[in-house]
């Protein structure tokens, strides 16, 4: 095949250091996947970890697929050609197993033209033998018509048991019955969901299925599994680096927070760990870029430590090593000697709410004063932007807290000089949080919000990105939405909205899919009900329970 | 200022190798050198890279040699690189000793 024809070919070719490649005798065939293109799929570390963990099994062989480049799309559609798996070039319709990760509801259209593209049927109940599985998503409700499985959870905790079925027996529907019966596993198929008028009902459809669903969490990170044969793709991808996981979940409480509750609760891997899983993925990638990954990496309690050996370990090889999520106080006070060795040192704030009185309401305690005491440590860290997180249309916000967000920018830039990189954020009251039960602003309102902030924060030194009204509205929806949305989703796929693929993410796509199938948008986003599409689902971390065997 | 050893070498680059770019090849050989531990020169600014020169590109998609010269802070014998580098590379890509004969 001669893939210099399409636009980026490397992303075809499949041969990066460390691919594995089994022969598919005696195995049983899994593809797991990304609905978006290589770049952004293979930067994702979930996808890696299953796939080193699944691939230690000799009885499986895991192989992967990403969303092709458009023209490449076109090429297999007019071609009548299917899209193959990048290890051994095997069409996708020949495995037993498709897995796809799914953090970004937006890309939920590309997971149709995956399936679509590899000649899979799209809907669940068309499927006769290939299942079709999911995870990384907190609502799953609006794929429920295309997916088979939805893991709930660390899919380190979960495998044996999933691997187990796939070797009872051949036939999906045998190993659906017997997925029922286990934790961590929802198949929406064994389920019923209702709107009530006031609320959603969710009931089982059999006496087998279970309710609540639970997660499947690791208990020890220290012992899970983690790749040490990185992947190394042999072209660019978006985060280019290897990633080093310290800990999952959060010890914080911030009100407006997904991702706390779904990645809870919050575990540390230990200094120890962390720095002989360096040297391996270095030795075996010979990466020249790492960083840490955490939701806070400040709140590790070994974070000093961690940051001296790494660094002694990466200066002497010229390394690039970078730090996510530190909080200002850190930067500029206890890690400031330990960062000023570091050749570049970027700060990024999630500073959410320009005002302390609604971070205080959220719950969100950060010191963005302090950078303005802080002047020389940040001339000494050769910091001279800072990137800074802000959201908009937060519960209870005044005109007046929007214009605060000007006000920061101004005072960063002439007090500490520093210029400012602000991206902004319009707030989704998304499911499991503390605000998942408050209405999202009108799309009016929102537009008011938009030019007060556009007109009070424009300036001199200042990048001002504000996520587009529309995008917003499309994430709330889907993340927010309850199973009707299949039909929505199957039609903005039919009219090409991917994401990702020119005129992709245009509104007009959703505008009359939502119409046609007459969805009730204002129930889905201002709505307050007793119970949401998503509420019979658990994601807060059982104390004793579901817990992983190891 | 350390001292450095200039190393003439061929890298052949040929079946799924060929869809990669000249800028993708810095990478992979980068990592590879990295990988065999050899010890490398790097250049001296502010952002150290390991020095490398090629003389010559391929365009994506196109087979065929291209003479690079590889820089070291000890003295090594040429065929020892080669032969310590060729298993850190994916398969398409081939290094050899550059017999001379090859720069224009």
């Amino acid at each position: 095949m001669d893939y210099s024809q399409f636009q980026h070919p490397q992303r075809y070719v499949g041969n990066e250091w460390n691919a594995i490649r089994k022969s598919h005798t005696g195995k049983i065939p899994i593809c797991i996947g990304y609905p978006h293109l290589y770049e952004i799929g293979m930067s994702n570390v979930g996808l890696r970890i299953i796939y080193g963990m699944l691939n230690q099994y000799r009885d499986i062989v895991c192989e992967r697929v990403f969303l092709p480049g458009h023209d490449y799309a076109h090429y297999l559609k007019t071609q009548r050609k299917k899209l193959c798996s990048l290890e051994t070039k095997l069409p996708l319709d020949q495995f037993q197993v498709i897995g796809l990760n799914l953090n970004s509801e937006l890309n939920y259209p590309n997971v149709l033209e995956l399936l679509s593209l590899g000649n899979i049927p799209l809907f669940s109940r068309e499927r006769k033998d290939i299942i079709v599985t999911g995870g990384g998503i907190a609502n799953p409700e609006p794929l429920a018509g295309f997916i088979d499985v939805f893991f709930m959870g660390e899919f380190e905790a979960g495998a044996e048991d999933f691997l187990r079925t796939l070797r009872a027996s051949p036939r999906k529907q045998d190993r659906l019955r017997a997925l029922a019966e286990l934790p961590g596993f929802y198949i929406p198929q064994h389920y019923s969901s209702v709107f009530t008028g006031t609320g959603y009902r969710t009931e089982k459809k059999y006496p087998f299925a279970r309710l609540p669903v639970g997660k499947r969490i690791v208990t020890d990170l220290n012992s899970s599994y983690y790749p040490r044969k990185w992947l190394v793709p042999h072209t660019s991808i978006v985060h280019d680096r290897a990633q080093i996981e310290i800990s999952r979940g959060c010890p914080n409480h911030c009100t407006f927070c997904q991702a706390r509750t779904v990645y809870s609760p919050y575990r540390e891997r230990s200094a120890e760990k962390v720095l002989s899983l360096l040297e391996e993925i270095y030795r075996h990638s010979g990466y020249e870029n790492f960083s840490f990954l955490s939701l806070s990496a400040s709140d590790h309690s070994s974070i000093e430590e961690l940051i001296d050996r790494a660094h002694s370990f990466c200066r002497t090889r010229r390394i690039g090593l970078a730090l996510p999520s530190l909080r200002i106080g850190d930067v500029i006070g206890r890690l400031y000697k330990k960062l000023s060795a570091l050749k570049k040192v970027s700060l990024t704030v999630a500073v959410e709410a320009a005002s302390a009185q609604l971070r205080q309401r959220m719950n969100k305690h950060i010191e963005i004063e302090s950078l303005f005491e802080a002047v020389d440590a940040l001339k000494s860290l050769k910091i001279r932007h800072v990137k800074a997180y802000f959201m908009l249309g937060i519960p209870g916000e005044t005109d007046d807290d929007i214009r605060s967000i000007g006000r920061l920018i101004h005072e960063l830039k002439r007090r500490a000089g520093l210029q400012v990189n602000a991206s902004v954020n319009i707030f989704i009251p998304k499911p499991f949080t503390g605000w998942e039960a408050l209405p999202m602003p009108e799309e009016r309102i929102l537009q008011e919000k938009r030019e007060i902030l556009f007109q009070s924060s424009r300036g001199k030194k200042t990048k001002l990105s504000v996520s587009p009204l529309k995008r917003s509205l499309r994430e709330a929806i889907l993340s927010r939405g309850d199973r009707t949305l299949d039909a929505v989703i199957h039609r903005v796929w039919r009219t090409g909205g991917i994401e990702g693929y020119p005129g992709g993410n245009a509104w007009d796509h959703w505008e009359s899919a939502l119409r046609e199938e007459k969805i009730d948008t204002h129930r889905i986003l201002h709505r307050s009900l007793d119970a949401y599409p998503w509420s019979f689902l658990t994601p807060e971390a059982p104390r004793n329970q579901d817990r992983c065997h190891e | 200022m350390n001292k450095r050893y200039a190393i003439p070498t061929v890298l052949i680059k040929r079946g799924p190798m060929r869809f990669f770019s000249q800028i993708d090849l810095t990478r992979v050989i980068e990592r590879a050198i990295r990988r065999s531990e050899l010890p490398v020169y790097y250049t001296q600014g502010f952002t150290p890279r390991i020095k490398m020169s090629f003389y010559g590109a391929l365009k994506v998609g196109a087979e065929g040699r291209i003479p690079l010269k590889l820089y070291f802070i000890e003295r090594i014998d040429t065929g020892e690189i080669c032969a310590r580098l060729q298993p850190q590379l994916p398969a398409g890509l081939t290094i050899l000793p550059d017999s001379g004969d090859t720069r224009g």
